[in-house]
Formats: structure tokens, sequence, C-alpha cells
């Protein structure tokens, strides 16, 4: 029975369907192609990620991606215990922020290890089946 | 500087434009979108984003491109990293309310140059459908139970407007064949529809009696910049500054139920202010081009009497009789507005008032309005249909 002192609603529209941009695609596909890559900046030359199409920094038109080298370092991390319901997590997750070095910014990514350490280098474990999603990574691991 | 009962220290001009493109859907990212028309407005300026000291942003509900704290999402492709930045938003009357607020940053003296950018990107809202996001707009008890449709309103206010002014649909179709051929000549178009008639727009689909599929503009992609400029600093810019002379915003009751729906009071309090400021006293006269809001036809004759650009149910007549083609004696919307142009929401209120700055400078290209410009005016409305901004510009 429902009481007349509230009106109960879903806030949700039921899918969003994001657009990644002309260089974000560029990017994912490079990422299905099983390579990882930065936007580069004609003006300043700077390597950036996330990819878009300007840079942020002069506000120059970038077109352009560059391979980078697929070995990172662990900047920072944490270590998931718990899932959203706040019930345990049968297998703890490590999630870092991974730097590449030469390029700005960086990736938020699993790290399957079970002794996290900042500084630690990583690289990339790929998925075999891959599909153009930064999800194409499955997780990073100890180089 | 005192002007009539407003005081501000600098006279703030605008000084460069950009648009991008309207369209369904864009590749662009939202803060991609930004940056191409707050470059395209830098570049027409002739600045670079080092010269820009404020950033003012606008952008209807989050739920549309999907990024909460959209602002701060767009700050980037807006320029606004590491300067002072803000977002503003009174829902579809933002994009006038964006130089409005960026107006204010300089004419207080707080900042000399400032980019004023608007985006929206209701294309990622995909389903069921980009209108759902209006579901959440509604009074919880009174309104939301019913499961209102943003369509039924504007249905239900088109109807009494047409009831208390007898205006039929012939007459109200005119407006949206004026402006989807006018678009035509807009670069950034979504809908140019050179030959469409009102027999078109009469036989097209009926959504909610009387509002028909052709009465209504397109959801969009899309951005708008300008950049603007206190006196000192626009007369070292560029030889053609467009003035800001007056700006005006009110709000109404949430309750349309507690309106009149016949006629948009908060448009006309919203006006006599930027009136009052501009020392305007006779519109009708006074302005030689206008951008009203349009998201539907109706509203351009309903808002350009709240602007006093045509007495009580007197604009059915005018746009009847041809005044307000682009070659008429009071041009009203020459870009092809909302209907033509396209409407990315707070990016299309802000497209209004670059339509306004190009046409006073004489740079509106085969949109350019017959008669001479000396003083244009851009109005957006919004939120629960109960926000009104307004722009005057001129030389
Ligand atoms: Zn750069």
């Amino acid at each position: 029975m429902r009481r007349i002192k509230h009106f109960p609603e879903v806030m949700e529209i039921e899918a969003y369907i994001y657009t990644a941009g002309p260089v974000g695609t560029k990017w994912l596909e490079a990422l299905r192609a099983g390579r990882l890559t930065a936007a580069r900046c004609p003006k300043c030359g700077r390597l950036f990620m996330p990819p878009k199409m300007f840079c942020p920094y002069d506000f120059e038109e970038v077109k352009e991606l560059r391979e980078v080298e697929p070995v990172g370092v662990v900047e920072t991390y944490t270590v998931v215990e718990r899932d959203f319901y706040g019930e345990p997590l049968r297998e703890r997750k490590v999630l870092a922020f991974i730097k590449f070095p030469g390029v700005e910014g960086g990736l938020i990514h699993y790290v399957k290890t079970d002794n996290p350490q900042m500084g630690m280098r990583v690289r990339p474990r790929w998925r075999a089946e891959r599909r153009g999603l930064v999800t194409d990574i499955e997780y990073f691991e100890e180089v | 500087m005192t002007n009539r009962n407003l005081n501000f220290k600098h006279r703030v001009a605008v000084v460069g434009a950009g648009l991008t493109l309207f369209r369904s859907r864009m590749l662009e990212t939202p803060q991609e979108l930004a940056w191409l028309a707050a470059k395209q407005a830098l570049d027409e300026a002739g600045l670079t984003l080092k010269d820009i000291d404020c950033v003012v942003i606008g952008s209807a509900p989050d739920a549309f491109d999907g990024v909460h704290m959209k602002g701060e999402y767009l700050a980037e492709g807006a320029g606004g990293i590491h300067k002072p930045t803000i977002r503003v938003f009174v829902g579809g009357a933002t994009g006038v309310f964006v130089p409005i607020a960026a107006w204010w940053h300089v004419a207080s003296g707080l900042c000399k140059r400032v980019l004023a950018v608007a985006e929206e990107k209701m294309s990622h809202a995909a389903k069921p459908h980009t209108q759902y996001v209006f579901r959440y707009i509604w009074d919880p008890v009174v309104e939301k139970p019913l499961n209102p449709n943003l369509i039924w309103i504007f249905a239900m206010e088109m109807h009494r407007y047409m009831h208390k002014c007898g205006v039929k649909k012939e007459d109200i179709a005119l407006v949206s064949v004026k402006n989807k051929r006018n678009a035509c000549g807009h670069p950034s178009a979504q809908l140019c529809m050179p030959n469409i008639t009102v027999d078109d727009v009469l036989k097209s689909e009926v959504l909610v009696w009387p509002v028909q599929l052709l009465d209504i503009s397109p959801t969009s992609d899309g951005a708008a910049a300008v950049v603007l400029a206190s006196e000192e600093e626009a007369r070292r810019i560029t030889d053609t500054p467009v003035w800001i002379k007056g700006i005006g915003w009110t709000l109404d009751t949430t309750h349309w139920t507690n309106r009149d729906l016949a006629y948009p009071e908060y448009v006309r309090r919203a006006a006599e202010m930027a009136y009052r400021m501009a020392g305007i006293d006779n519109p009708r006269k006074q302005i030689d081009v206008a951008e009203p809001y349009d998201p539907f036809d109706y509203k351009e004759l309903h808002h350009m009497e709240g602007l006093g650009l045509a007495k009580k149910c007197e604009a059915p007549i005018l746009t009847r009789e041809g005044v307000t083609q682009r070659d008429g004696d009071l041009p009203i919307n020459p870009s092809g507005g909302l209907l033509g142009v396209g409407n990315p929401i707070a990016a299309a209120g802000l497209m209004k008032v670059a339509e306004i700055f190009w046409q006073v400078r004489g740079e509106a290209g085969e949109r350019q309005v017959k008669k001479p410009v000396y003083t244009g005016l851009a109005q957006a409305w919004g939120d629960l249909m109960q926000a009104g901004t307004v722009i005057v510009m001129g030389i």
C-alpha cells in the first residue's frame, strides 16, 4: 500500500550513448589494435592523455596520436576491499593511477599484484578479444 | 558610470563570436564542442587563451550530456583552467544568461576580457528519448504523478494564446516556414528547408494538438561562444566593437498554472530592465533586428509581444504582412532561429547573441538584413517556461 506522504520515482534515463570524439575514436581504435597512444599537440609538442582534439595547455587543434611505450609507473594506488553495496570482495582489487614517461596525464586502471608499490613499473595485459574500450586492457601487471 | 537606475564601472563590448555546426549527433565530445566554438570566437577577436581573464560557461541540465558537474567538466574546452570560471544555468534561458553573467564580470571591473561559452550535447541522453530528461522538472506533488510531458504544456500554452488572440494555425505556421527558410543562409543550420510551405507544417504529424512536428525545433548537439571586453580593451582589439547596451532577466513562478499563458510576463519584465538600461522607450522603432527565442513557432509571436516589438495579439498580423522577414521593417530571427538552425539548448540562445553581433557588424553574409542595423536584441526563455533573459546590443 502506498503511503500518502510521498511520490516515489526513479530518476534515470535508460541509456546514454557517449561519443568518443574524433581523436578519442582513433585512440580507442589503437587500443583495439593492442597499441597504447597519446595525443600530440603540434604547437607545444606535448603528449597527453586522455586524448582530445585540442591541447588543454594552449588550445591548439590536435589531430595526431603517437604510440607510447606501454610501460607505466604507478603514481599512486588504492586497494578495493568491498563492492558498491559494501559487501566484501572475494578478491581484493588494486586500482592505480599510472603515468607514462613523457606523457601528460595518464590512466586509471587495475593492477594485478599482491604487493602494490608506489613507483612500480607496470605494463598492460591485453585481452585477446578487443572491442575498442579502455577495458581492452584487462589489467596492468608488474614489469 | 551611472546609467539610469543601474550602476556599473565599465562599458562592455562583444569582440568575437564562434559557433559549431548544430546537428542531431556530433562525434565531438562536449568539451571538444566547447573548444571549437571558443577557439573560433578567440580567433575572430584575434586573441589567444592567454589573453582571457575569466570564463563563464552555460549549459542546461547535466542530464543531457550525462555528465554531472557539467560546468567543471566543460571548463577545459571552454578555456577555464586556472582561471576564475563559473557555470550559470537558467534552463533554456541560459544561452542569453551566459553573456549577461560575462557582462557583469567586465562591467564590475573584475575582469577585462571574458570568454563566454555555451554547450549542449542532447544526443547523449539516448534512450528512451532525449525528452525524458524533462520528466524530472515537474513539481513532484501536483504534477509528477500525472506523468507530464513538456510538449503537453506547450500545447496548452499555444492553444490558450490562439484562443485569446484569435490566431489560426496557418498564421503560426508562417513562423516555422520563415525560420526554416532563413536557416538556409546559416552555415551551422540543421534544418534548412528552402521549399517548406504552410501546408507542409499543417500536414505534419500531430504530436499534441495543436503542436505538430514542424511547429517544433529539433534536439541538437552544438556549442557557441563570445568574447567580451571592457571599453579600453575592446577599442584595442577591434575597430568594430558591438556594445552591450542593456541586459535584463527575471523569473516567474514555477507553477505554470499560476501564470498568464497568453502573455509572457517574464519576458516583459526582463525586457523592461534591459530597455531602461539601454535608454529604449519605443522598442518597435528602436530595435532594428531581433532574435526572440523560438523553440516552437508560436513562441516567436508570444515573445515578440512580451518584448514590446508587437502589441498584444499583433505579432501574427506583422508576420502575415511580411514585416518580420529578413527584408521587412522588423526582421525577426534572420538566423533561422531554433526552428531552423537547431536547438542545442544553451548554445542555441548564445547563437542568437552571436547572430545579433554579426548583424550589427554587417557580417551576417546572406543572412544580413536589408535595413541598416544600429541596435539588435536577443532573448531566451527557459526553466519551467518561467525564466526570461534579454540582451540589447548595438554600435
Ligand atoms: Zn599544446
